[in-house]
């Protein structure tokens, strides 16, 4: 697929349209040809009758030109349209398809660029490419075709004159993207420099170092200005340039009406109409060269386009199920890495090798950076890993990069960032279980501590979640999810660091309730409270498990974790 | 626009003055040489085709040819120049309104987002370019067209102007009308863009969440609901701007013609109404009829530019009008400073407003260390700010030994104070200069040196490029190595007194470990409040003083605290529960 393959679908009324558009020209290149008829049949033979007649046939041609462009506008607006709908939703889709993994090294930013700017961008061409593809270039050659049949001489002026236009409007053309992308660059450098001491005020404040910001902008201001020169020295040669090689043309056409410049013989109705098509091709080059500048945008954003669509989508991987489980079932990494985009700088996990029992409760411990959350999700088929496989019982669940199993319906996951959507509690806890009844949605809330203050906003399933969940606090967010979470009849419980910002006494009162609710989990936390009573709590250190056991037996045998607990030791806020 | 504003803009302009009325003259310039072509290749026709003269045209193309001349060089200094005299009003109403945020007091600055102060600084100026600098150039130009065209064709015949001014306005009362309609779907369009964009960064920011919950079904159904609207919203704003300009294009032929059959029958039944009226000149009119009306687009779109340049204006006018940091010290700070006292400081963010320092007093002396500690919102951090005067109190105060804080410059006094702030700030800049921001003409041992002791030196060597690694707000860092960042600022700059605002549970447990060494090392032998949020970190300060809702309710040493068995003794006693 590209970015134009939902252009195919409407092929017939791309191609139609245009066609509908030449009406127009016709008739308004046939006009001058009129007017030389009118002058100098009408006017020089005093007939009043072949006046009216032309008169009225350029009327006529005016109004048929403009109910056939009407039909060419419309279906360039329906097209356009129709065409910028299919492509938002086949990127979307395929957004969705891609996985987490190349989400994120493709930079979920510049996806929105895709789907929002470039999208409109290619819509926009579209729209132009249909309504002025031919306009312009119609007008222009079909100017200078019947101004070498009023006059061979007539013809060569219209072609200099026009040529050279065109040529200054080329080479400013040609120019303006190098200027272009240096405005863009001090522009940036404008915004960063801005954007760093509006933040930053206090701190310069508290350095004396006013002057010093005040000196670093207004160097960028003047690289601005610089750059900014640039391009407006190139562009103000167009109108004086145009101007002067079209009213030569105009000048020379009133000479070829000279009896002594040996060319005689040009009426007055030629030179009428000549005039007219001189003064009117400047209009259709200026059109083209904004045809071109925006044709030129959408390449642009079709180029970034196929690049997006020419990334390979990952195999899924079949759901099986049953799938049973028992007592006795292990959970096995072998020899497991990962490797996260470049530019993470290759942190991640790397030769895992662990089995672990299926009815326990898992701590994972370790700082930043240090592989537990990437092991997570590499449990929870977010991420397939690079190397190694991990299998449940003997079933492979992802091996080698591939995804060989959709394990969805068994891991109820919950990522450190926590999400909530626009909609009511009830349309957010439906993702988890849509056939779920209100009694369990209730009573999911309430194992997660999150009734009590949704009652406050009136009936808990009805209250609104504005985008992002930014009408809750980080904590009742993460109750809302850990609720979403309960209502999953998925049987292994995978918990990002998901209590981090709930208060003591509602962190143990959820801590308690776990192990009923999830035999199996996994449970990330910052806080070794939440891991110490765990049936084993893994260590990590640059990707790699440095220790396992019970937190005592930790606390004996690893230096670093006991070092951890002392420091957690006298947190008050 | 009331008079003040336009004396202020006339300010922007100095320095331009003289360019600028040099441009509006080379416009009026170059478009009546313009105007006067076709005016006079129709002139040079009549004399052609008059079967009794001379046909002599030499002075008519002479003329035509200076025209040109003029015309080009006129055009391109008109052009130039208003593109000159933007840009350098670009540039001085830009350095203004930064100096004014440079200046300004913070509290000022603080009552505004930091999204509003950019969009004044960079849209914001350049709407006011675009609409009063260029725009009111090319506004200019455009009236002086339409104005000089009708002055000519009322010259060649007043019958066919009359009929050309009566009936062009019929195009554009169509287009202002369609215009009109249209910007109610134009609205929509941008309405539904927004939230189609809303709701696919709300599904891309919580990518993991969809896919966790197998909820990519929900979010293609809801994006395509969005969708769907968007695409009608398109086909409405598009249709609707499309029909313009064939719809100009038709009345403009309509009038062409009516003028090409006026006037020829005009010509041809040779009418007597006092005109001399021949082919030449009915050339040169529908040369006229046909050009008459691109200005009329031109004014109508600057119009709205410069409605949109006048709001931004009053925005720019207020941010470069932010009141600055009153100055109210000339005193020299002499010696060290041998204490630090607070006296019954009372303070409201604004005048009025809740207080959130109600009556703070405490003394503290050269060298102690002292420690702020108490629950979110009583107010710690608000006193570090008090301390560095980015606000006064409205009551009460702080001293230096025995004279006010408020009677130094505040300069003098900040160069005194270190700051280490929780929100780290790290600019677009080398390692190097981020460490020397306190100490610009520090050398690279010495810079090295306070890395070293900040702990930070591990990290920098592994950047690819060292101390010359460029870095910046989004560069890559993680909190913990901003934090060491800042603290390596800090000692580099080796202030008197130390003022730190501790990281919260932000960063992981095993860097706070690293950054907490590199604190003591900071505040060592140094005077030095820190607002605390752990209890570890103030056992060993000289005073701790406990904050709650604004009020010191308690002061003293770890031990004597806990004897007291008050607020910090419960504090210290939870962390064991």
């Amino acid at each position: 697929m590209t970015a134009l393959t939902p252009l195919k679908k409407y092929r017939a009324k791309v191609i139609f349209a245009p066609f509908m558009k030449l009406v127009e020209c016709v008739a308004e290149l046939a006009t001058p040809f009129l007017v030389r008829y009118v002058i100098d049949d009408g006017i020089a033979e005093r007939r009043m009758d072949v006046i009216l007649l032309f008169g009225g046939i350029i009327l006529a041609l005016a109004l048929v030109g403009f109910g056939s462009t009407m039909v060419a506008q419309y279906l360039a607006s329906r097209v356009a349209a129709d065409y910028g709908h299919d492509l938002r939703s086949a990127l979307f889709e395929r957004t969705l398809a891609l996985g987490e993994r190349d989400l994120d090294t493709f930079s979920k930013a510049k996806i929105s660029t895709l789907i929002g700017n470039d999208a409109f961008a290619m819509q926009n061409g579209v729209m132009m490419f249909i309504r002025l593809i031919f306009r312009p270039p119609f007008l222009i050659f079909g100017s200078l075709i019947l101004s070498f049949v009023v006059s061979p001489w007539a013809g060569l002026i219209f072609t200099g004159a026009t040529l050279l236009s065109a040529a200054i409007m080329g080479i400013v053309m040609a120019l303006s993207p190098r200027r272009y992308r240096d405005i863009q660059s001090s522009l940036d450098r404008l915004s960063t420099v801005s954007g760093d001491d509006i933040r930053g005020r206090r701190q310069i404040k508290a350095f004396n170092n006013q002057e010093k910001e005040k000196k670093r902008y207004y160097e960028a201001t003047k690289g601005y200005e610089r750059n900014s020169m640039r391009m407006g020295t190139l562009n103000s040669i167009i109108n004086p340039f145009t101007f002067l090689f079209i009213d030569l043309g105009i000048v020379l056409v009133v000479c070829l009406g000279v009896p002594e410049s040996g060319i005689a013989g040009l009426s007055q109705g030629s030179i009428a109409s000549l005039i007219s098509y001189l003064v009117s091709s400047l209009a259709a080059l200026t059109m083209w060269s904004r045809l071109i500048t925006s044709l030129n945008k959408a390449r642009e954003s079709r180029r970034r386009l196929d690049a997006y669509f020419a990334i390979p989508i990952p195999e899924k991987g079949e759901l099986v199920s049953p799938l049973v489980f028992n007592e006795g079932t292990p959970i096995a990494f072998e020899d497991v890495s990962y490797a996260y985009g470049a530019k993470d700088g290759g942190r991640a996990v790397s030769h895992l090798s662990f089995e672990l029992p299926y009815g326990k409760g898992i701590g994972l411990v370790g700082g930043t950076g240090s592989g537990k959350s990437t092991c997570l999700k590499l449990l929870s088929g977010l991420f397939a890993p690079s190397e190694g496989r991990i299998l449940l019982g003997d079933q492979v669940i992802s091996e080698n990069g591939q995804k060989k199993l959709d394990l969805r319906s068994f891991f109820t996951y919950v990522p450190q960032k926590i999400t909530l959507f626009r909609g009511t509690v009830r349309d957010n806890l439906r993702l988890a279980k849509p056939e779920a009844s209100d009694e369990e949605m209730l009573l999911a809330l309430e194992k997660a501590q999150a009734l009590a203050f949704l009652q406050e906003k009136g009936n808990p399933l009805e209250v609104a979640i504005k985008e992002g969940g930014s009408n809750f606090s980080g904590g009742q967010k993460q109750r809302l999810a850990l609720a979403r979470a309960f209502l999953s009849p998925a049987p292994i419980l995978l918990l990002d660091d998901s209590l981090s910002a709930l208060d003591y006494l509602t962190e143990k009162k959820i801590r308690d309730e776990l192990p009923t609710l999830f035999p199996t989990r996994f449970l990330i936390s910052s806080r070794l409270s939440l891991v110490e009573g765990m049936d084993e709590i893994l260590f990590f250190e640059h990707g790699e498990i440095v220790a396992r056991g019970t937190h005592e037996q930790l606390l004996a045998t690893c230096p670093s974790y006991k070092e951890l607990a002392d420091i957690q030791k006298g947190e008050v806020a | 626009m009331k008079k003040k504003k336009l004396s202020l803009l006339w300010g922007y302009l100095q320095g331009s003055r003289g360019l600028l009325a040099f441009s509006l003259l080379s416009g009026t310039i170059s478009t009546a040489a313009k105007l006067l072509i076709p005016f006079f290749a129709g002139k040079a026709i009549n004399v052609l085709f008059d079967e009794a003269g001379n046909k002599d045209i030499s002075v008519y193309l002479v003329l035509m040819g200076v025209l040109l001349v003029l015309g080009t060089a006129f055009r391109y200094l008109f052009d130039y120049l208003t593109y000159l005299v933007g840009q350098r009003v670009v540039t001085r109403m830009r350095t203004a309104v930064f100096a004014s945020y440079m200046d300004a007091n913070l509290s000022a600055l603080d009552s505004h987002s930091e999204g509003d102060l950019t969009l004044r600084l960079m849209s914001d100026v350049e709407n006011v370019n675009n609409g009063l600098v260029t725009g009111f150039a090319s506004l200019y130009d455009g009236i002086i067209s339409i104005v000089l065209t009708i002055a000519f064709m009322m010259s060649l015949n007043y019958i066919l102007g009359f009929i050309v001014i009566v009936l062009t306005p019929i195009s554009l009362l169509v287009s202002r009308f369609i215009s009109k309609f249209n910007s109610k779907h134009y609205k929509r369009q941008g309405k539904q863009s927004g939230e189609l964009q809303a709701f696919l960064s709300e599904t891309l920011e919580g990518s993991e969440s969809v896919y966790a919950l197998g909820a990519e079904d929900e979010r293609t159904e809801g994006f395509e609901n969005i969708n769907e609207a968007y695409r009608e919203a398109t086909f409405k704003a598009n249709m609707g701007a499309s029909i313009i300009n064939p719809l100009t294009r038709l009345v403009n032929a309509v009038v062409n013609c009516a003028v090409l059959i006026v006037g020829a029958l005009f010509i041809a039944g040779n009418w007597q109404v006092g005109i001399v009226f021949l082919v030449g000149d009915l050339s040169a009119f529908l040369t006229y009829a046909s050009t008459y009306t691109q200005p009329f687009n031109e004014v109508s779109s600057v119009v709205s530019e410069i409605a949109y340049a006048v709001a931004s204006f009053d925005r720019v006018s207020s941010a470069v009008g932010l009141p600055k940091e009153s100055e109210t010290g000339q005193e020299e700070i002499l010696g060290k400073v041998a204490s630090i006292a607070a006296k019954d400081v009372h303070f409201a963010y604004e005048d009025g407003k809740k207080e959130v320092i109600k009556g703070v007093s405490f003394a503290l002396k050269e060298g102690q260390s002292a420690a702020l500690v108490g629950p979110t919102g009583s107010g710690k951090t608000t006193i570090i700010s008090l301390l560095m005067r980015f606000y006064d109190p409205q009551k009460g105060g702080f001293f230096l030994g025995e004279e006010a804080a408020s009677s130094f410059p505040r300069k003098d006094l900040r160069a005194r104070f270190g700051m280490v702030l929780q929100d780290t700030w790290i600019f677009d800049g080398t390692v190097r200069e981020n460490i020397a921001y306190g100490k610009e003409d520090a050398s690279l041992e010495e810079i090295k040196k306070a890395a070293q002791e900040a702990g930070a030196s591990s990290f920098i060597d592994r950047l690819p490029n060292g101390y010359d690694t460029r870095i910046g707000n989004d560069s890559g860092l993680s909190k913990g190595e901003r934090q060491l960042l800042s603290i390596a600022r800090v000692i580099l700059m080796d202030p008197e007194v130390v003022l730190l605002d501790e990281a919260t549970s932000s960063i992981d447990v095993l860097t706070e470990k690293r950054l907490s060494a590199s604190l003591e090392r900071l505040l060592a032998g140094k005077t030095s409040l820190v607002v605390a949020h752990r209890l570890s970190t103030v056992e060993h300060s000289d005073l701790i003083l406990v904050l709650d809702g604004g009020k010191i309710v308690e002061s003293g040493t770890h031990a004597s605290l806990l004897k007291e068995g008050g607020f910090y003794a419960s504090l210290y006693q939870a962390q064991f529960e």
